[in-house]
């Protein structure tokens, strides 16, 4: 079972993150503090590990560090409220695979924690299967059917996010966010969101003859595994 | 004007009216002498006139002792015993110049005929002295004000050094500076002065750490709830079984976090900014930051069929903190989409030493200026009203000028800076 490692103080995010996680099929391990913290370390082999760099008792780069000795194929995704560039550059350099801003969706760290995992775990060749579509995250190439199934980018992205989101509601905001960045925030971006996905949606559709993805009224989008 | 220049005038005009004063009571004074003087020669030249009748009847004749300076004149009727002192001129013969003389007019009666008689005496000696007297005083005033301008000027120097000194602290105090320190002065007024500043600029920078500390504190302390607030909503969105109307309400609650969020992230960039947590240094390209930005937006630029014109020089640079520039750039070009109307144009046009975008939109009937002002939005904006905000804090800090204009439907932004501080290298 993938086992993961969430460190970070405040409970209510702990909980929300475990609670959006574990219906994925992770195991999730918590810890509150950095002690909590070195102590879960030797328990498991984790294949992520999400850590806040403001921890009360210490320092989460410390983790960072220890970690990258001990457990050279554990992924490391940094949550932390501080954004500028330089709190971003110190935290990969010291040896984060990926860093994320508070406050984000959990539909983002999700994706985030998949993208880190398939980096380190899987080397070389490895496909992201739903239904009868293949899609190699890699190239950005989508098979359906034994078939190409022709995506832009942003389509692929937004397939690939939903996927990865699987029969989890997704906000068209977060859809928004995850393809195009925060700069897109205070632009009509719902209408761009919307026609992407209806050009999405259309593509699948020739090619399976059913909708995969439910619009969830007023709020985004829904991809399931049965229809 | 310098405070130098101003106390040098007050001085040198109140000096030259006290001289000219002086040398006005003076001239009236020695000229009473003078008159005075003259006046009492010529009574006693009457008395010796008159106690020789015999030179009263041979007055105007050629020869005759006072013969040059005594006229007389046989006159109707004699209007008594009076004499009048009184100046007149006296052409001098031959060279036709007149000289000043002393007057006196007596009358006599010579023969039983009445005679006016004029005795005079040449004023010039006493008129000389008057002028040598005027000029040597105008001399000493000379030397008087080219004293006080030169004491003016050293003492001057010495006196005001402490208050030069303060003046030069304060130009550059800078607004995150700890509490001034200045050294003291021997001259009360100055030390009070200087006493006075640093107590003021201790309450300034206790205010900008007070100020400081809250404002970091409340926008990372706010972070940590509003990422509950969107989780939670994103859990809850989760549960089986919502109506349609609990889901839009899940979804306002979310927007709603996600816009404090940003809203929350955008002013503490404001304050960063404004602290200079940034550098003012670094080498920004704008043309790539530009473009990265048409890039991740060309679906709404498309979505409003915006026509775009763009003339992007990529070998031109902005000496500025290049995370900042992008911030700006992307700020101007959003703001220009989104606030562009459809089927309008979009033109960016980048030179060695400006950038300019313009953008169709409706007029927004606020003055020009409160564009830049922070939560200024257009009707129905979904932004945050800080894009501008941003921008101008951030030309603020980088030494750029922003200038905005709106004419015939048309909003221009353009920033320029100095070309010259600006090649790479």
């Amino acid at each position: 079972m993938i086992t993961l490692l969430i460190i970070e103080d405040e409970r209510s995010l702990r909980e929300s993150m475990v609670s959006y996680l574990e219906p994925g099929g992770y195991r999730c391990i918590t810890a509150g503090t950095y002690h909590e913290a070195m102590k879960a370390i030797d328990r498991y082999d984790y294949y992520c590990v999400v850590v806040d760099l403001n921890l009360p008792d210490g320092d989460g780069l410390k983790i960072i560090r220890l970690l990258k000795e001990n457990q050279a194929k554990c992924g490391i995704i940094v949550i932390s409220a501080r954004d500028t560039l330089n709190d971003r550059i110190l935290g990969l350099q010291t040896g984060a695979d990926d860093y994320l801003v508070k406050p984000f969706d959990l539909s983002e760290l999700n994706a985030r924690i998949q993208s880190v995992i398939r980096r380190t775990r899987y080397t070389g060749q490895n496909y992201v299967i739903f239904r009868e579509l293949i899609m190699d995250p890699e190239g950005k190439t989508a098979v359906l059917n034994g078939e190409q199934l022709e995506l832009t980018r942003k389509e692929f992205d937004m397939l690939m996010y939903l996927i990865t989101n699987k029969n989890r509601v997704i906000t068209k905001d977060a859809i928004a966010e995850h393809i195009w960045g925060d700069s897109i925030y205070g632009t009509d971006y719902t209408e761009v969101v919307y026609t992407h996905m209806k050009n999405l949606r259309k593509k699948l559709q020739a090619k399976t003859g059913i909708d995969w993805i439910q619009t969830v009224y007023g709020s985004g989008y829904r991809i399931t595994e049965e229809s | 004007m310098k405070l130098q220049t101003q106390s040098s005038i007050y001085l040198s005009s109140f000096s030259l009216v006290v001289f000219v004063l002086i040398g006005i009571v003076l001239y009236s004074l020695l000229r009473k002498l003078s008159n005075d003087e003259l006046d009492a020669i010529l009574r006693q030249e009457r008395t010796e006139v008159l106690s020789n009748p015999e030179l009263l009847l041979i007055a105007n004749r050629a020869g005759a002792p006072f013969f040059s300076r005594l006229i007389a004149k046989e006159i109707a009727k004699s209007p008594g015993d009076t004499e009048v002192f009184y100046d007149s001129v006296n052409l001098i013969k031959g060279s036709g110049e007149k000289s000043p003389i002393r007057c006196l007019r007596f009358y006599e009666t010579v023969q039983d005929q009445p005679v006016e008689f004029i005795l005079f005496k040449s004023k010039l000696p006493a008129e000389q002295l008057v002028q040598q007297i005027i000029l040597s005083m105008t001399l000493i005033a000379i030397l008087f004000l080219f004293g006080i301008f030169l004491l003016n000027r050293f003492a001057f120097r010495r006196i005001w050094r402490d208050f030069y000194n303060t003046i030069q602290a304060l130009k550059n105090y800078g607004p995150n500076q700890k509490a001034l320190r200045l050294s003291g002065s021997r001259i009360n007024e100055f030390r009070t002065l200087n006493e006075e500043i640093e107590k003021m600029t201790l309450r300034v920078s206790d205010t900008y750490d007070n100020l400081h500390n809250f404002t970091s504190h409340t926008t990372h302390e706010i972070q940590t709830p509003l990422a509950v607030i969107r989780l939670k909503s994103e859990l809850l969105m989760q549960t089986s079984n919502l109506n349609d109307e609990q889901l839009q309400l899940i979804q306002s609650i979310g927007d709603n976090s996600r816009h404090l969020s940003q809203l929350n992230r955008s002013l503490a960039l404001l304050f960063k900014i404004d602290h200079h947590h940034y550098s003012s240094t670094g080498i920004f390209y704008p043309a790539t930051g530009i473009l990265r930005q048409l890039d991740n937006l060309n679906e709404l630029i498309d979505i409003k069929e915006l026509k775009l014109t763009t003339r992007l020089p990529s070998e031109i640079t902005v000496s500025m903190d290049p995370s900042l520039g992008d911030i700006l750039v992307h700020n101007l070009v959003k703001n220009a989409i989104v606030h562009n109307q459809p089927g309008g144009m979009l033109e960016i046009d980048l030179q060695p030493d400006m950038l300019k975008v313009v953008n169709n939109g409706p007029d927004l009937s606020y003055p020009t200026d409160h564009y830049f002002s922070e939560f200024i939005k257009g009707p129905d904006s979904k932004g945050l009203g800080l894009g501008l905000s941003l921008v101008r804090k951030i030309c603020e800090v980088s030494s750029l000028s922003v200038k905005y204009t709106y004419n015939n439907g048309l909003h221009q932004f353009k920033i320029t800076w100095s070309e010259k501080n600006n090649k790479p290298g």
